[in-house]
């Protein structure tokens, strides 16, 4: 792809967000959005996130995709750590920290 | 006057301590942008006009894997979605009188300040509820603008061997802990997250990921339609 096609992404997923964004304030609360559709969009933020956390750590890039045991193991740990402190620094520091040694350590 | 600049104040206030993880993501998404060999253009469009942290990671991850444009764009909307939903419930709160006035509340409205507008500024008589959610979310919009940049501008700067591309995955897992909110959010995740993990290399055209998360968001769903509204939350 080039780099005009990158443009294209931005000005489509652009007006699109903006779409969902402003539909509802333009009708002033006027048409709410349906219970089916209110309850399936409950869980775009766990269901997103969770799928995008496996790119890169279960699923590392290489040549096609492959578990490296360091990725695996430190976003275990780091996984432990999000949901036991909840804390965005504290698990980045843990997780990259336990990606160094586990990568220092395994061939 | 005085209570509409103390709420505003309030809610650039309420927003401070999300600035760490803010920044953060904001690097990450900028550094991604330059990495993949694009420039600050893109990187400061994508954040003015996508404005969604996520969204904009994946779209550009899929991107460089040339994945075709419907699956980029649909993928950026999907994550983007729950936009909708708290432009629905923020709208009632801040009853724009004009049209302008109602593009212009929505196209701030992200993760952060609606939770703090509806969670502080609403329960709070005292608050002005339009001020505080403008000036919570203006900050919220500037911190990201300015730590974007940043990133975009820095992402040379790194050596690959310190395995930073780590990082991406890491900022999804501690935001995630923040959205396992109910037992369903958890089961969600999960099947979301083994969907991707077998489907990413398995689906045609980079649909893998798309596919993983409109899956994930179904089984919540459907499971809570199945226990019926009252066990909900």
């Amino acid at each position: 792809m080039t780099q005009s096609s990158f443009w294209l992404v931005i000005a489509l997923a652009g007006v699109g967000t903006l779409l969902m964004r402003a539909l509802p304030m333009l009708a002033h609360g006027r048409i709410a959005p349906r219970p089916a559709l209110q309850r399936v969009l409950a869980y775009v933020p766990a269901a997103s996130l969770a799928a995008l956390v496996v790119p890169g750590s279960l699923l590392a890039a290489g040549g096609g995709y492959e578990m490296q045991p360091a990725r695996v193991i430190a976003i275990f740990v780091a996984t432990l750590v999000a949901v036991r402190f909840k804390n965005v620094l504290l698990t980045l520091v843990v997780g990259m920290s336990v990606l160094w040694v586990a990568q220092a350590l395994l061939p | 006057m005085t209570r509409s600049r103390a709420s505003f104040a309030r809610g650039v206030r309420d927003m401070m301590p999300l600035v760490p993880a803010g920044v953060s993501f904001g690097l990450v998404v900028g550094a991604a942008v330059t990495q993949v060999g694009l420039g600050l253009a893109e990187s400061v469009g994508m954040s003015t006009l996508v404005y969604g942290a996520s969204a904009q990671l994946a779209a550009t991850g899929l991107w460089r894997e040339g994945a075709p444009l419907v699956v980029v764009v649909l993928t950026a909307l999907v994550i983007n979605s729950r936009f909708f939903i708290y432009s629905a419930s923020l709208a009632p709160v801040l009853k724009p009188a004009s049209w302008y006035s109602a593009l212009g509340l929505a196209y701030f409205v992200r993760d952060g300040a609606y939770a703090a507008t509806v969670t502080k500024a609403v329960p709070d008589a005292e608050v002005d509820d339009v001020a505080y959610y403008l000036g919570a979310s203006t900050f919220d919009w500037a911190v990201w603008l300015v730590s974007t940049t940043a990133g975009a501008l820095g992402a040379a700067l790194i050596p690959t061997s310190w395995s930073l591309d780590f990082v991406v995955p890491l900022v999804f897992v501690a935001l995630l802990a923040g959205a396992l909110d109910s037992r369903l959010a958890v089961e969600s995740a999960v099947v979301s997250a083994v969907s991707a993990f077998i489907l990413i290399p398995l689906l045609p055209m980079q649909s893998g990921l798309l596919v993983a998360i409109v899956g994930g968001m179904a089984w919540g769903a459907v499971r809570e339609m199945a226990r019926g509204p009252e066990a909900t939350s």
